[in-house]
């Protein structure tokens, strides 16, 4: 069928028409990426407000909200640490976030990374204990260990969706709970250090051999112009975590992968008629899901510290699902959304330091970003569908 | 006239209609975003009569219903119930001034027996909010006493048949005190003897001086049933007329308008070897035998025209052949290939394209781009992906060329695709398929929902698709549509295809007779794909 008679070189006027068809005019591009960025911006300002008048309420004085800005502010970004605390921090939740997200992107909801974390961070721990190899090959097998740990725990909610319907929000927050059991099953029993002294012992395995750790960012970063503490916790870890981003956006983006993983998740009665085999890349999503998740607790686990303890099972998972949300499921806004936390967290000790505020005016002020964002980009989803709609008509 | 008198009580709309009509639009106009779905409607539905509301899908008949029922408001004119000028703002308003409405798809509560969804929102109440049961039990048997078959008030909705749920529907209207009745597309959704039975219903209810207001698409139907016919198209009454005044052929020549679209397309290719082969097939769900031992074939260069009443299997048919579900038994072969169990990408990837009924809701993903829905279904192919990473600029090229191919209005290809009208997503659709390069092109309703000059494009393309050598199995439940492009038409009935013609000896009062379940089943070894002789009919009436 003739869909234009076009020789294979076209004819000169055929080609700018192209690109106008093709191109959305840049004057309404930029209105749209303004629009994309305004949503997170009313909400930070909204948690702003809100953080305020929870400070004016509590002390009753307006000092204190200039006390918390300044410190928020000066120790926040600008201790001598803070930059390698934020990085470092923000390193499991851009894996807490992008794990959630590859799910979403399925149209799955998978509440059980914190329980999957757990499952990859003690997997990861035996390989690193147990043998004995040169780096080269010890540390990548520990951290495939430790995918495939968080894999195995993401399958069995997995296989349960696909093979018998079961809705992956209740199989996935019932495997946490034996995520949890395992965890302290294994960390006071077979995987617990035997040379532990002491009745209040922690929960912790041997050593991890120093093949299987990974190095800290710091002398890099001191390399180059900071003046970071030894101690401070960033590794290269945050290297893979951008990197994981950056390959999670070009894959949902560029790859018939994410092109069947969009298509199933936005309209998944579409999925079928097109041929996609919506069981299959149920399971892909879910178990690359699982496979990243598997990666939120090695920083801690074969970075910073040298062994797993039971204290890195810290809630990174949910923290996970507000990540993801309020970056809209993208590589660039998750990495952003993670840094966002971080640096807020870190603002807190600046404020506990610092104040006579209790820092946990921080947990409010992220508890209402993750409100205010859903009602902003809805809102935004709105404007843009109207704005939309309306040049639907002017062009009918 | 002078007899009229002479006629039963409430029986004759001519003597009805020296009272105040029932209902009664002057100048009733409703626009959707730029589109105007009434424009000036002027029509009267005398009280006590059975008012039949025809015309194409798109032409503006629900949009007119719906005003009736307060569900949306007229922007200009004015509505006159029993004479007086009304503000219908809501159904409950409707409901005040004694109209009902009957959906196309029931709202009744599954769960629920018969008697609770029928006084369901105005029960008997024995006071402190306990329902009176016995009262309402008795009251629904009284009702239904008045027409048709006992109906069990203790039976659950959902553990009784379509036709008895409609009669439940219309009850709940009659329980309310509605005698003007609304009828959204109610044989849409029956078997032949259920529509029969209706039938049967409404002429009671309007022997009891009801008004009936329906909307159909069978025309022999309504002229089996209804006093007066209102034609609309294009959102315009273009006449209304007694029933017997007028036949099919007058009635459907105003519905399209267009008696040059009822002339054949003929093709420049003779039909080849069977491209598409289906042999006793069934599907069977819920206990039923939906397709039933279905023999089908679709040849090279053909465009095969299924002809039936929705509800006759159609869209199991349909299903089965894109793979979408598994047949309990029978062989569907493409070219050779058998695919009676290959899944829907292994058949797509042997040349099958398929345009869904619902192609907004299964043909598209509205939220993603124009281009990326351009190439929805074949996504795996070469150019538009290689070793699974996908070329975004050949992904435009295609999107830019159905576009302009396809008349696609889109402000950008690189927009998403609910800025484009649901005709545009439809075109979009159309010419991805189209586009795909099929050995078997399967398109279900491909013309619904779009305007004229729309719709014989898309005929051209079919026709065109049909001269390259692709199989077409095309299934309309228009038959203006199947008499125009089909070179061979199959009639589909309770699962079964029960009669074929070649395309230029079908008429539609046959297709009818057959689609209806008037005729029974055509003798054993005509209307194959062989079929020489003029199949042994008898030339239409």
């Amino acid at each position: 069928m003739k869909v234009e008679e076009k020789p294979p070189p076209p004819p000169e006027p055929p080609e700018p028409e192209v690109e106008e068809a093709a191109s959305i005019p840049w004057s309404q591009r930029l209105r749209g990426w303004a629009l994309q960025l305004l949503a997170p911006a009313v909400s930070l300002v909204i948690a702003a407000v809100i953080g305020v008048l929870v400070i004016l309420v509590v002390q009753q004085s307006w000092s204190d909200v200039t006390d918390v800005a300044g410190a928020m502010w000066n120790y926040g970004l600008f201790n001598r640490n803070s930059v390698a605390f934020i990085l470092g921090r923000a390193t499991p939740l851009i894996f807490a976030g992008l794990a959630v997200a590859i799910a979403f992107k399925a149209g799955l909801f998978n509440i059980g990374v914190e329980g999957q974390y757990a499952i990859g961070a003690l997997t990861a721990g035996y390989v690193g204990y147990q043998l004995s190899a040169p780096t080269i090959i010890h540390l990548p097998l520990t951290i495939l260990a430790g995918m495939a740990g968080g894999m195995l725990w993401a399958a069995v909610p997995a296989l349960l969706k696909v093979y018998r319907g079961a809705h992956e929000v209740i199989s996935t927050i019932m495997m946490n709970f034996v995520a949890n059991a395992v965890l302290l099953y294994l960390l006071s029993g077979a995987m617990k250090d035997p040379n532990q002294q002491g009745g209040i012992a922690q929960q912790q395995t041997p050593d991890i051999e120093p093949t299987a750790q990974v190095g800290s960012m710091v002398p890099f970063f001191n390399s180059i112009g900071f003046d970071f503490r030894g101690s401070a916790p960033v590794t290269w870890f945050f290297v893979l975590a951008i990197v994981a981003a950056i390959l999670y956006a070009l894959t949902v983006r560029r790859t018939r992968f994410g092109y069947e993983l969009r298509v199933l998740g936005t309209n998944p009665r579409a999925a079928e008629p097109s041929g996609i085999r919506s069981n299959s890349m149920m399971l892909k999503a879910m178990l690359l899901s699982g496979a990243i998740a598997g990666l939120i607790a090695l920083q801690d686990v074969i970075g910073i510290d040298d062994r797993m303890k039971l204290d890195y099972i810290r809630g990174y998972g949910f923290t996970g699902i507000a990540i993801a949300l309020l970056g809209r499921n993208s590589g660039l806004g998750i990495v952003a959304a993670a840094l966002l936390f971080s640096f807020l967290d870190r603002a807190s000790s600046g404020i506990g330091l610092n104040t006579d505020v209790p820092k946990e005016v921080t947990s409010i002020m992220q508890g209402v970003i993750i409100l205010t964002i859903v009602i902003a980009y809805e809102v935004v989803r709105r404007m843009t569908a109207r704005r939309q709609l309306r040049e639907q008509h002017e062009r009918a | 006239m002078a007899t009229e008198a002479t006629e039963v009580p409430g029986g004759g709309p001519e003597e009805a209609r020296r009272r105040p009509p029932a209902i009664e639009c002057r100048g009733v106009t409703r626009r959707y975003a730029g589109v105007v779905a009434n424009d000036h409607i002027d029509l009267e539905v005398a009280e006590g009569e059975i008012h039949a509301l025809v015309g194409e899908n798109g032409a503006g008949k629900s949009t007119l219903m719906k005003m009736l029922y307060g569900l949306e408001q007229p922007d200009e004119g004015e509505l006159l119930v029993r004479g007086e000028p009304q503000v219908i703002d809501s159904p409950r308003r409707a409901i005040e001034l004694r109209i009902g409405m009957v959906h196309q798809h029931f709202m009744l509560v599954d769960d629920f027996t018969v008697a609770e969804n029928i006084v369901l929102g105005s029960e008997p109440s024995r006071g402190g909010g306990r329902i009176d049961r016995e009262q309402a039990g008795r009251r629904v048997e009284e009702l239904a006493r008045g027409f048709g078959t006992p109906l069990d008030p203790n039976a659950r909705v959902e553990d009784i048949g379509v036709g008895q749920q409609q009669r439940v529907e219309i009850l709940k209207l009659l329980y309310r005190g509605a005698d003007i009745l609304i009828l959204d597309e109610p044989t849409a959704v029956l078997v032949p003897q259920e529509v029969e039975e209706l039938f049967a219903h409404m002429r009671d209810l309007k022997a009891e001086g009801k008004t009936i207001i329906f909307i159909a698409h069978s025309l022999d139907e309504v002229l089996q049933v209804a006093d007066r016919i209102t034609v609309l198209r294009d959102g315009k009454v273009i006449d209304t007329v007694a029933a017997a005044d007028t036949d099919t052929h007058q009635v459907a020549e105003m519905m399209v308008g267009r008696p040059v679209l009822l002339r054949r397309v003929e093709g420049k290719a003779t039909p080849g070897e069977p491209m598409l082969q289906v042999k006793d097939l069934r599907v069977v769900a819920g206990g039923k035998e939906l397709v039933a031992g279905l023999d089908l074939d679709v040849r090279r260069s053909e465009i095969y025209g299924l002809a039936g009443v929705e509800g006759n299997g159609q869209a199991e048919l349909v299903e089965a052949l894109v793979g979408l579900t598994a047949p309990d038994t029978g062989r569907i072969y493409l070219d050779d290939d058998e695919l009676t169990r290959a899944d829907v990408r292994t058949r797509r990837q042997a040349g099958l394209a398929y345009i869904p009924e619902d192609r907004h809701a299964r043909g598209m993903v509205l939220q993603m781009l124009v281009s990326e829905n351009s190439v929805l279904g074949q996504q795996e192919r070469e150019p538009f992906s290689r070793r699974g990473l996908l070329d975004l600029g050949a992904i435009r090229r295609r999107a830019v060329e159905l576009v302009r191919g396809f008349r696609v209005k889109a402000p950008s290809v690189s927009a998403p695709a609910y800025a484009l009208s649901g005709g545009n997503q439809q075109k979009l659709v159309l010419g991805r398929e189209f586009e795909s390069n099929p050995k078997l092109l399967i398109a279900a309703h491909p013309t619904r929902g779009l305007d004229i000059g729309a719709t014989q494009f898309v005929w051209q393309e079919l026709v065109e698709a049909r001269d390259e050598g692709v199989a077409v199995l095309l299934i309309s439940s228009n038959l203006e549509e199947i008499l125009a492009l089909a070179d061979r038409v199959g009639v589909i009935y309770d699962g079964r295809i029960v009669a074929t013609f070649r395309g230029s000896e079908a008429t539609m009062s046959e297709l009818g007779l057959y689609m209806t379940g008037a005729r029974g089943e055509q003798p054993e070894g005509l209307g194959g794909p062989e079929a020489g002789p003029p199949n042994g009919r008898e030339p239409a009436a």
